[in-house]
């Protein structure tokens, strides 16, 4: 063993030549420092708020202050209706649009690449980005005036002759699509940006050779762009996988309204918390789903590299 | 040039058919909105405006920008959005010239520090228990601060400067320059074009959030103006103030013809013009890093 034959001098030395290095690069550290303290205070200070989930907390009381419960607010959360709904709610939202929306991108980018006049591209791509920088609640905004009583698809229904105006937004069994469908519409050409970008690495000549060799369309597309594809897609797939137990806040509950009864995680943990005051239980919440889903990315990631051999981590 | 075939041919114009379509969809509902906004509320009901109003007014656009709090929330906005994102530029770009110096000692425990609140943490209420305990609540700090390090940012930022060329830093080094005389005299000079990419970023991210207001402010005088678009979105009462207080402050002078729904479309409009009509001009700055962001190294 090498190590066991250092000297205690050398080991002074090394020490004494990273303490040098240090003290070198005392600039770049400082430089750090800013964002250093802002993860700090904004982020890892919250972090003993975490204790709420076993306690039943009292905001005059303090986290010192308050009871310890236990499990109770976790046994709380399993025994009540909504809060479980809720969770179910978030899963089957996420799980919808990894389903549905996921795909959808790779096959755009596919359809864009082949477009021969480059204006053109340019313009459907650019255009197709638009919807990414509009805010959740504009696009909320936009939603409920197109879709309203005397928005544009209302106008459409009645110019093609129907009976009676048709409330979509208050109806209950609309509410899932169209969190999807928006989910989708928002993202779909930002998402295509990297699809391209990898499409657009692919060197020519193999598909030039792979079509003197006989091989059709969907052959080279089996053979050269989805191995090619491949490792950027399953990466972002481990992230939205991860992701199974989050939620967009601000477009959910920006279309809720009195007559839709659709809770997701984010929106019960907003209003037991924040609006009914019960701390405790939606922090627990919060705790749980935090958990699981970094259970899941380990998890996913550990699977995807045994199996394909990339991962984050 | 290789010959087109028949079945080529026909694919090319299905193609440009349904991307256009497509393109269509995205576009069709803001501009349905704009024309809205522009038209007169009474007048719109009757149905028909798609592209272009028909009895145009600015009455709607009058109502919204004359009601109380209208033009603070648009100086807080600004506000914030120029410190938040400027205070942010700079902590990530320092942040990011340093994680470029792969032999830093403590690199990697840095960045493990960095990412673990990602995966840790008791969400928005331990936030709020925080705030709330350190007196923070309404305070415009709580606009610019948290935010102003962005993990995926820096990243960026560091990729960009890990592919500029190496020969200029390296000549420096051995003409005796500090690493801060680099970071000031080569790098930032060289990181214009993605240091107006995270800025602009940052600019959207600050304009467009609302759910920090909602949280943390019950002082008027700091809400933004996402916090009104949400406010005249989701509370009836809130159109009713608004058009209370445009008339009370003499914008508009009598009530015509008003419906929620116009003067929706007016806000959601103003909310969002700066956005949509400066993105045709800074398009390039827009995307540029998107692709950056998801090379991995």
């Amino acid at each position: 063993m090498r190590n066991s034959l250092k000297t205690a001098e050398q080991k002074v030395e090394v020490r004494k030549g990273k303490l040098k290095k240090i003290y070198q690069d005392r600039s770049l550290y400082m430089l750090v420092l800013p964002s250093i303290l802002t993860i700090f205070f904004f982020r890892y200070l919250t972090m003993p708020g975490v204790l709420m989930a076993f306690q039943n907390f009292k905001i005059f009381d303090g986290i010192a202050g308050s009871q310890w419960v236990g499990l109770d607010n976790a046994r709380k959360i399993l025994s009540q209706g909504a809060l479980k709904a809720a969770v179910g709610n978030t899963v089957f939202l996420s799980i919808g649009s990894l389903v549905f929306s996921f795909p959808c991108p790779i096959f755009l980018s596919l359809l864009i690449i082949e477009v021969q006049n480059q204006k053109f591209k340019k313009v459907i791509q650019t255009l197709s980005y638009l919807p990414h920088f509009l805010s959740w609640m504009a696009i909320v905004g936009l939603i409920q005036l197109v879709f309203g009583r005397d928005g544009l698809i209302n106008d459409f229904r009645m110019w093609l002759g129907a009976e009676e105006r048709i409330m979509y937004l208050a109806q209950q069994k609309n509410f899932v699509p169209l969190i999807l469908g928006t989910g989708l519409w928002q993202g779909l050409g930002w998402s295509t940006i990297l699809h391209l970008a990898n499409l657009s690495a692919i060197n020519p000549e193999l598909y030039e050779a792979a079509e003197i060799d006989g091989a059709g369309y969907f052959q080279r597309l089996k053979y050269i762009t989805f191995p090619h594809m491949m490792p950027s897609i399953v990466l972002q797939l481990i992230f939205r996988v991860g992701g199974i137990f989050g939620d967009n806040f601000e477009l959910i509950y920006g279309l809720q309204n009195p007559f839709i009864d659709y809770e997701v995680i984010s929106t019960i943990v907003m209003k037991t918390g924040v609006l009914n005051g019960q701390y405790s239980l939606s922090v627990c919440m919060s705790l749980i789903m935090a958990c699981l889903s970094l259970l899941l990315t380990l998890g996913v990631n550990w699977f995807s590299k045994k199996v394909t051999g990339t991962g984050i981590f | 040039m290789r010959k087109r075939t028949l079945s080529r041919k026909i694919f090319d114009v299905c193609n440009v058919i349904f991307l256009s379509l497509l393109v269509v969809t995205m576009v069709l509902p803001y501009v349905n909105i704009l024309a809205k906004a522009f038209n007169d509320a009474e007048d719109t009901k009757m149905g028909g405006i798609v592209f272009w109003p028909r009895k145009p007014t600015l009455y709607n656009f009058q109502t919204v920008m004359g009601s109380d709090g209208f033009m603070r929330a648009v100086f807080v906005s600004v506000a914030r959005c120029l410190s938040g994102a400027g205070l942010a530029l700079v902590v990530q770009f320092m942040a990011a010239y340093t994680f470029t110096h792969k032999d830093l000692i403590g690199r990697t425990g840095i960045l493990v520090y960095y990412m673990i609140p990602g995966y840790v943490g008791g969400g928005i209420i331990t936030q709020y228990i925080l705030f709330s305990n350190l007196g923070l609540f309404n305070n415009f700090m709580l606009y610019i601060l948290p935010g102003c390090f962005n993990m995926f940012e820096m990243v960026i930022i560091r990729t960009f400067i890990n592919g500029l060329p190496k020969g200029l830093t390296e000549a420096a080094k051995l003409d005796g320059a500090s690493d801060m005389g680099i970071l000031l005299r080569i790098v930032i000079p060289l990181c214009k074009p993605i240091m107006a990419t995270t800025l602009l970023w940052s600019v959207i991210a600050h304009w467009n959030d609302w759910s920090t207001t909602f949280y943390f402010f019950t002082d008027e005088r700091l809400y933004t103006l996402s916090y009104l678009l949400m406010k005249v979105l989701k509370e009836a009462a809130a159109i009713q103030e608004m058009i209370k207080s445009a008339l009370m402050n003499g914008i508009i002078l009598e009530i015509k013809s008003v419906t929620t729904e116009a003067l929706q479309a007016a806000q959601v409009i103003i909310t969002t013009a700066p956005i949509v009509f400066s993105y045709p001009f800074l398009q390039k700055y827009f995307i540029k890093g998107a692709v950056i962001g998801a090379i991995k190294d």
